[in-house]
């Protein structure tokens, strides 16, 4: 019997020492909550090569600013601007009071899209509107789609409407210009109407482990064309971008990119291809980040963007004027 | 191993025929209780967040016991499935985490009567085997907002049981420990989304598990108190999760009180007269 005891006393203390696995815990004040912000992007974010930054430099820049009597207002700005280092629309720290966002990306470039303008000197207010599009044939029978955010979807029975109503004009304009992202399904949804064989669409690799160069193996990833008598368009295209084409809506660019019957007219798309994630401080704050890679068919980042083939801008005057160059070099290009 | 497998077999017939040479015939009754515990839960699961969530936990649970066919006085089964819901929330109370999973275990035990204090005690230990599926559901997460949690796991488990009167009523208390060895479970890399596995990357998501990465311990202090036809179960549930794969860590941990009502019955048949020396050989008494 004492055999027993002690194989049972045995097993627990076994069981008992085997199920702390380490968490990794942070004191629920300024300094903790600085500390877990720091390591959480220190371990997660995905890009620290990619924008050559220095994350432990980072941290002795900021690290002297938290004192243990800061307001919870004066360490959400060192946090901020701690994050603003990394120069990535997609990082984000959410506060009951605020949310920081780096806004340089796109506010320290032209805008180069006026809703209002298009509406009025190009559709003269008159254009057709399915789940998430708006579509309408432009005077020189070129059709005009805009998608303004892929967080709307839109579904295929709606594609086909619209498509089938553009299907006699010449080509096709999309204007993905403003469109912030969304959902990457949102994407796949539309980019199959463009393509006609299975296609090799890019690459996805995550982070494996908490190091700077922990990373899978990238995953290649493809889409097929909309099958069961969808509308599948294969005349040319036109893409109209601007910087504030981010995120999801970066990805659809990078992928149309690829695309023999696409051009991309506008400029420089505003980044972001990264897929965020987001994870907790002590004191509920959250922060999104960028924790996976997505790489273009050719296996090239489009983090910091997506250069047009044919670079256009739009200056005050065009605006005055009534004036989208870039909508106009667009149909110019389709007729 | 197949000589370990000859032997293990070999020694289930030898008692099955011991069985059927004393010409005995023997009923084995069912002992089913469907029980409901509530009580405190805990939750940290890296993958979701690095910090402690706690709150209640529930489950609906049902839980059979039965001798074994082949040696029913040595051997016992059990099997046991719930249905777990929990609440969970961070210490800013912002954000919360409810957890979901259903459980299904078997096992079956060598039992023996010991006689330690002077009170005859029954104790059984053998193998079991769990599919556990569930997941922990994080309202603020963005594009990482779940953690699934799969396994299939073998193991030991062990029990001490007591039958005692107090008064005319029986009492049937016992205490029931689970502790898988070894098995499958599911898990996400480090920082992967499950986009990516939608997307077909199905590379590293089940992994071996072992005590250094995956420790699952449950017990259960129940008194099953016969109150005519009708048992009504009273007890302490406690489970533990720990897990640590692909530098992810989950912690889990509840600690319910349960209150249950089954009964026992047995399986006669219509048309066959029962034998006046028929024994009747329970799981849990």
């Amino acid at each position: 019997m004492k055999k027993l005891y002690s194989a049972i006393f045995l097993l627990l203390a076994v069981i008992s020492l085997s199920s702390c696995h380490h968490v990794e815990e942070w004191d629920n004040d300024p300094k903790g909550n600085f500390e877990a912000l720091w390591t959480i992007m220190d371990q997660h974010y995905c890009f620290f090569a990619e924008k050559d930054v220095d994350w432990q430099a980072v941290h002795g820049q900021y690290a002297p600013f938290i004192r243990d009597d800061i307001s919870s207002r004066q360490l959400f700005d060192v946090c901020s601007q701690m994050l603003d280092q990394l120069k990535d629309g997609h990082v984000n720290l959410a506060s009951w009071f605020d949310v920081s966002y780096y806004r340089a990306w796109w506010a320290d470039y032209p805008q180069d899209y006026n809703e209002r303008l298009i509406q009025e000197h190009y559709l003269h207010f008159k254009w057709l509107s399915t789940n998430g599009i708006e579509y309408a044939i432009l005077p020189q029978n070129v059709g005009y789609m805009r998608y303004a955010s892929f967080d709307r979807g839109v579904g295929e029975g709606n594609l086909d409407v619209a498509l089938r109503y553009l299907a006699y004009t010449s080509g096709l304009v999309i204007d993905v210009r403003d469109n912030p992202g969304g959902s990457l399904t949102h994407v796949e949804t539309l980019v199959r109407r463009f393509i006609t064989q299975p296609q090799r669409v890019g690459y996805m690799q995550h982070k494996k482990g908490p190091g700077h160069d922990d990373f899978a193996q990238p995953f290649a990833y493809d889409y097929a064309p909309a099958g069961d008598g969808h509308y599948l368009w294969t005349k040319p295209v036109v893409l109209l971008t601007n910087r504030s084409t981010f995120s999801a809506a970066n990805n659809f660019v990078s992928i149309m990119s690829h695309l023999p019957n696409v051009t991309i007219v506008g400029a420089r798309t505003g980044g972001g291809s990264g897929m965020p994630m987001t994870l907790e401080l002590p004191c509920g704050w959250t922060v999104r980040f960028s924790s996976v890679r997505i790489l273009d068919a050719l296996g090239h980042s489009a983090e910091s963007g997506v250069d047009p083939d044919i670079a256009v801008t739009q200056t005050d005057e065009d605006v005055l004027a009534g004036r989208d160059p870039i909508l106009d070099r667009a149909i110019a290009e389709l007729q | 191993m197949r000589a370990a497998r000859v032997i293990v077999i070999a020694g289930l017939l030898a008692s099955a025929l011991c069985v059927r040479a004393a010409g005995l015939e023997v009923i084995r009754p069912v002992t089913s209780t469907f029980y409901y515990a509530v009580g405190s839960a805990n939750i940290t699961d890296t993958y979701l967040t690095h910090i402690k969530y706690g709150g209640w936990s529930m489950a609906l649970g049902y839980e059979r016991w039965q001798a074994m066919g082949f040696n029913p006085r040595r051997w016992v089964m059990q099997l046991h499935t719930s249905v777990n819901a929990w609440h969970t929330v961070n210490p800013g109370g912002n954000i919360t985490i409810w957890h979901g999973s259903v459980n299904v275990q078997w096992g079956m035990m060598r039992r023996w009567r010991i006689r330690p204090l002077g009170a005859y005690l029954s104790w059984g230990v053998g193998p079991m085997t769990r599919l556990c599926l569930g997941l922990n559901y994080d309202t603020a997460n963005g594009n990482n907002p779940v953690a699934a949690k799969a396994s299939w796991t073998v193991g030991a488990e062990a029990f001490v049981a007591k039958s005692l009167r107090i008064g005319r009523t029986q009492v049937d208390a016992r205490w029931v420990t689970t502790l898988p060895v070894t098995g499958v479970l599911f898990s996400p890399q480090y920082a992967e989304l499950y986009y990516e596995i939608y997307l077909g990357d199905h590379r590293d998501l089940a992994h071996w598990a072992y005590w250094g990465n995956y420790v699952a311990w449950d017990n259960q202090v129940i008194a099953d108190v016969h109150l005519g036809g009708t048992i009504v179960s009273i007890g302490y549930r406690q489970t533990l999760l720990s897990t640590h794969v692909s530098h992810l860590t989950t912690r889990m941990t509840s600690h319910a009180l349960s209150i249950g009502v089954g009964g026992e019955w047995m399986s006669l048949r219509p048309r066959q007269e029962v034998s006046a020396q028929a024994q009747i050989i329970s799981a849990t008494y």
